[in-house]
Parts: C-alpha cells; sequence; structure tokens
C-alpha cells in the first residue's frame, strides 16, 4: 500500500473573488514508504500547493489526501497528528525561528507533539541536530546569531525533531553559496538513508534532483505533467524544455551527443553515470555508429 | 480569515468610476457622505439609495463583495438600529409591553439610521475598491497640499500613509506564512483558554516583528541608494489630471445633491 496517495486533488485560491485562481486540477500520485521524490516545476505550477495539501495546511476543495490508506480530513479536529506524520519545510525556513536559543526553537514541534519527557525530549532534539550538522554549542545560543546557513539548518531541525514518517522540504537550498547547498543536501540524503523515511524535495534545480531522486514529479499548469524514476524523466529533455524547464547538464550533453548520432544512453544524470557511460562509449562499444562531429 | 477583510482593498478594474481622477472621487464621496445624513425624507434617501445603487452597479463589482464589507458592522447597525427604536419617543405609538413602547418616529428613526450607516459603508467602500492605494495617497497628498502653508509636512505625512498601506498586503501575506510554518510544526492556535491563545501568538508575533524590522531597513537603504530626499521639488511619474469624465462626475453628484435639498423640503421630514 502506498504511503501517501491523492485523488483527483483540486485546490482553488480566492474562491468567490475576482482573483480567483485554479492551482491544482486534480492530481493523481501515489508515493511509497522510503521514496525519495523531487518534486519540479515552474513558478505557480502548483508545486507548493502541492505540499500543503499533503500535510494537511490547506483544505482540499474535492478530492482526497490518504495517509496510509486513511482520508487526513475524515476527522479535521485531528488534522494537527497528520502534520506531525507528514513534516512540511517551507521556503526560507529560518524566518520562523522565534525562540531564545536554538534548543529550544528545535524543541517547539516535539513539544507540541507531546512529549513531556525530558530524556525524551533531548534526545530527539540533539538527534536532529546532529542530522543538520548543527554543533553542540550552537544550541545554547539565540538563533538569531546564527550565521543564514546555520539559521537555515537550524529550521530543519525543528521540523526533523518531530520525527515525521514523511518529510518535505520546499526548496531548502534556495539563496545558499554551493557549499551551503552541497551540505544541506548531503545531509537530507543521509537522514533519508539512517531513518528510512519517504522525503519530498522541491526544488528548481535539476542538479539538486539528479543527485537525490529515486523518482521525480513533474507539474505544469495545475496539473501532473510527468510522473516516473529520475533516468525516464530526464531522457525526455524536449518535453520538459516545452513546459519551460531543463534538463541537467551532463543530461543536455549526453542528449546532444544522442542527437549528433552518438550509440549512447541519454538516460544519464549524475557525473559518475557520465563517467561510466563515456569510458564505455570510447572503449570502442559504441564506436560503429559513427564519429560524433 | 485574514483574507476575508475587505475593506481598503483595491480591486482593479476599467470602469467610469476606477478611471476617474481619485482627487474627484474623495470629492464628490465626500459630497455624497455629508448629503446621506441631510437626505431626511423618505424622497430624497430614495434619491440617495438609487445613486448609490447605480453607482455600485458601473463599478462592474460584485454586489456581494460590498456586503462582505457590512458584514463586520452589521451588529453595529442592529445595535444602533434598536436602541432608537426604544428610545425616540413620540405620539403615534405602534406598540406598548411592559416598559418598552415603539413609535412610529422611533421606527423612522432607526430605518434610517440603518440606511444612513449603510449607505456610509458602500460609499467609502466603492472609493477604497475602486482607487489603488497609491492614486489615494497622491490624491490626499494633492488635496492637502494647501495644509503646507501652516508647517504642516504634507508630503512626508502622505509618504508614511503610501508605505504603510503598500506594506498592509505584504505583511498580511507574510502572518500567513508565518502562521502556516508554525502550524507545520504543530502550533495550535485554535483551541485552548485565553493565556493559552496569547502564548500561542509568540510564534507568530516574534518573526514578524523581525521581518518588519528587516523589511524597513532594506526599504531605507534602497530610498537611501536612489538619493531619495522628501520635501518640495518633487515630481511625480503619473501627473494627476481632472478629465471629461471627472466634470461629468461632479455635475452629477452636484445635481443629486441639489435633488436631495430640493427633495427634502417637498414632504416633512421623518428624522429629528
Amino acid at each position: 500500500m502506498a504511503l501517501i496517495e491523492t485523488q483527483d486533488l483540486r485546490f482553488v485560491y480566492g474562491k468567490g473573488t475576482p482573483f480567483e485562481k485554479t492551482a491544482l486540477n486534480g492530481a493523481n500520485i501515489s508515493i511509497n514508504e522510503g521514496e525519495f521524490i523531487g518534486v519540479i516545476g515552474h513558478t505557480g505550477s502548483g508545486k507548493s500547493t502541492l505540499v500543503q495539501l499533503l500535510n494537511g495546511l490547506l483544505k482540499p476543495e474535492s478530492g482526497r489526501v490518504l495517509l496510509n490508506g486513511a482520508d487526513i480530513w475524515e476527522k479535521p479536529k485531528e488534522i494537527r497528528n497528520v502534520r506531525f506524520q507528514v513534516g512540511l519545510v517551507f521556503q526560507y525556513p529560518e524566518y520562523q525561528l522565534f525562540e531564545e536559543t536554538v534548543y529550544k526553537d528545535i524543541a517547539f514541534g516535539p513539544t507540541n507533539k507531546g512529549i513531556k519527557d525530558k530524556d525524551e525530549l533531548d534526545r530527539t532534539v540533539r538527534k536532529a541536530a546532529e542530522f543538520v550538522g548543527l554543533k553542540e554549542e550552537l544550541l545554547d545560543k539565540s538563533p538569531f546569531d546564527l550565521s543564514g546557513g546555520e539559521k537555515r539548518r537550524a529550521a530543519i531541525a525543528g521540523v526533523i525533531a518531530m520525527e515525521p514518517r514523511v518529510l518535505i522540504l520546499d526548496e531548502p537550498t534556495a539563496g545558499l553559496d554551493p557549499r551551503g547547498r552541497d551540505r544541506i543536501l548531503n545531509q537530507i540524503k543521509n537522514y533519508r538513508e539512517q531513518t528510512g523515511s519517504t522525503v519530498l524535495l522541491v526544488s528548481h534545480s535539476m542538479e539538486d534532483i539528479a543527485r537525490v531522486a529515486d523518482r521525480v514529479l513533474v507539474m505544469n499548469r495545475g496539473n501532473v505533467e510527468m510522473f516516473d524514476t529520475t533516468a525516464n524523466i530526464f531522457k525526455q529533455g524536449g518535453h520538459l524544455s516545452e513546459i519551460g524547464l531543463k534538463v541537467p547538464q551532463v543530461t543536455q550533453v549526453f542528449l546532444e551527443l544522442k542527437r549528433l548520432g552518438a550509440d549512447i544512453d541519454a538516460g544519464i544524470y549524475t557525473m559518475e553515470q557520465a563517467k561510466a557511460a563515456a569510458l564505455e562509449y570510447l572503449s570502442g562499444a559504441g564506436r560503429k555508429g559513427g564519429a560524433v562531429q | 480569515m485574514i483574507s476575508d477583510i475587505t475593506i481598503g482593498q483595491f480591486m482593479p478594474g476599467r470602469s467610469f468610476i476606477h478611471r476617474m481622477d481619485p482627487r474627484m472621487k474623495i470629492i464628490t464621496m465626500a459630497a455624497l457622505i455629508i448629503f446621506v445624513f441631510l437626505a431626511r425624507n423618505m424622497l430624497s434617501m430614495g434619491l440617495m439609495l438609487g445613486f448609490t445603487f447605480i453607482s455600485m452597479l458601473i463599478t462592474r463589482i460584485s454586489p456581494k463583495m460590498y456586503f462582505k464589507g457590512l458584514k463586520a458592522i452589521w451588529f453595529l447597525i442592529i445595535f444602533t438600529s434598536v436602541l432608537n427604536m426604544l428610545y425616540i419617543g413620540g405620539d403615534t405609538v405602534v406598540f406598548k409591553w411592559w416598559i418598552f413602547t415603539i413609535t412610529a418616529e422611533g421606527l423612522w428613526q432607526s430605518a434610517f439610521i440603518a440606511m444612513r450607516l449603510v449607505l456610509i459603508i458602500i460609499i467609502s467602500s466603492m472609493l477604497t475598491y475602486t482607487t489603488s492605494p497609491t492614486d489615494l495617497t497622491a490624491a490626499i497628498e494633492r488635496l492637502l497640499a494647501p495644509l503646507n502653508w501652516i508647517k504642516i509636512p504634507v508630503h512626508e505625512l502622505a509618504m508614511m500613509m503610501t508605505i504603510a498601506l503598500r506594506f498592509i498586503p505584504t505583511l498580511l501575506e507574510e502572518t500567513e506564512k508565518i502562521m502556516d510554518a508554525q502550524k507545520a510544526r504543530g502550533a495550535d492556535m485554535e483551541n485552548g483558554g485565553v493565556m493559552k491563545r496569547a502564548k500561542a501568538l509568540i510564534p507568530i508575533v516574534i518573526p514578524l516583528l523581525i521581518s518588519s524590522f528587516r523589511r524597513a531597513f532594506d526599504l531605507a537603504t534602497a530610498m537611501d541608494c536612489r538619493c531619495y530626499t522628501s520635501g518640495s521639488g518633487r515630481t511625480r511619474l503619473n501627473v494627476l489630471r481632472y478629465r471629461f469624465r471627472d466634470a461629468v462626475a461632479f455635475v452629477t453628484t452636484a445635481a443629486v445633491c441639489t435633488g436631495i435639498i430640493y427633495l427634502n423640503m417637498l414632504s416633512p421630514s421623518l428624522v429629528q
């Protein structure tokens, strides 16, 4: 059984005003336990709406969200329980920090969840801080004294500390320098490997998605355009650029090589794969097809 | 929800009223509000109601939006009407029970008060619905320009108003974002007693304050970078000009106001 499933999910913003806008127009997706899903799409394609529907921050106009086979809106009073199971990290999450110390801020989520035992709380907070690579001594500082990247990681830890079964991150690397990006991506990857949680990563960066995702969900104008394995999605460079998206740079190179007549697999999206494919091709296996100009 | 507050919300459009000069809108609508109080019998009140209704249709904004604006003050309207109904004495008693006496005079009085309140809200909503905040403050600045003579810094006040108005939607959006982010961390804002609810506001108010300061500093730096200086000598990108349609609006409003005074004389007044 799928962990999260949506059935004909529809959402409309500003219903009944002149600003009415359909943000999601019947989405059907199904995500299994432990999967790493990349979510891509243009600004305004419905990505953010979709993730907010998944944790019950928005209530669908029609359609259902199933978590573990049960409709999350069956008991509207208990929607808070869904939010502990589906953790959502918003864009620029550092703006949500408010406590006196980083420790207290990370403890906000687990406390709301009802963890009262001091040791249990301490364990979850320290574990979350460790996942995002925050040093012990930072925990007693004010969150407003941290650097930009540290703030971001502290905020992510605040959601991880709730130990959700599904972790959704909306552009966690936006506005960070390359080193900060790599760091956060690696930590998310490690987190998922160690805990076996399901992760959804919303991103504009195809390189980020290519590095971490098993499957990719492509959104376009409120519809699910494609939902397939990362290799299959990036093979369709043409289709992606039609809806204003790109494939990773390395995939672009291989798609172009293929167009020029090289007998080479175009479903390549990481450097390691590229190296292997290029070596294989150069060793003569694909040479018969004619030289590449 | 926060987004349900409609007073002061601008609804873009291309109607006659949308395209009027904002100064003329303020002048005519202020005149209309004054004359709402001068209409003293059913004939003049009828003219006022009719004219407001037609203006509402001209704006092409759904009447629903106007009634949404009224929602907030329904209680006030009913409360003052009932109070007036009971307190205004008169000779023609319609209904008497225990210490409550309702007279025809009292009924008219309360009906007029209700109609006046509704009209005022509709007319002022019409001004804000059809005028962008920037136009509105530009118009206020121009209309108040004579106050410069008594050393009131009209431009600075208008600038402050423009900035404040400009940031209302931004702050509302920001508030909703922060609320969502804290809700995603399990913050509970709907349940609990007064103390618990007040405490639940802290995770929202603190980030909001911090980001407001950040925005204020950013804006001040940006203004500095463009060498902003206030006071005289500033020119505008869009200079306000009265056009033919403003003359039409002025003449029509003047006619309606004259009509109200004339109709007041035709039949006896129903309010004190």
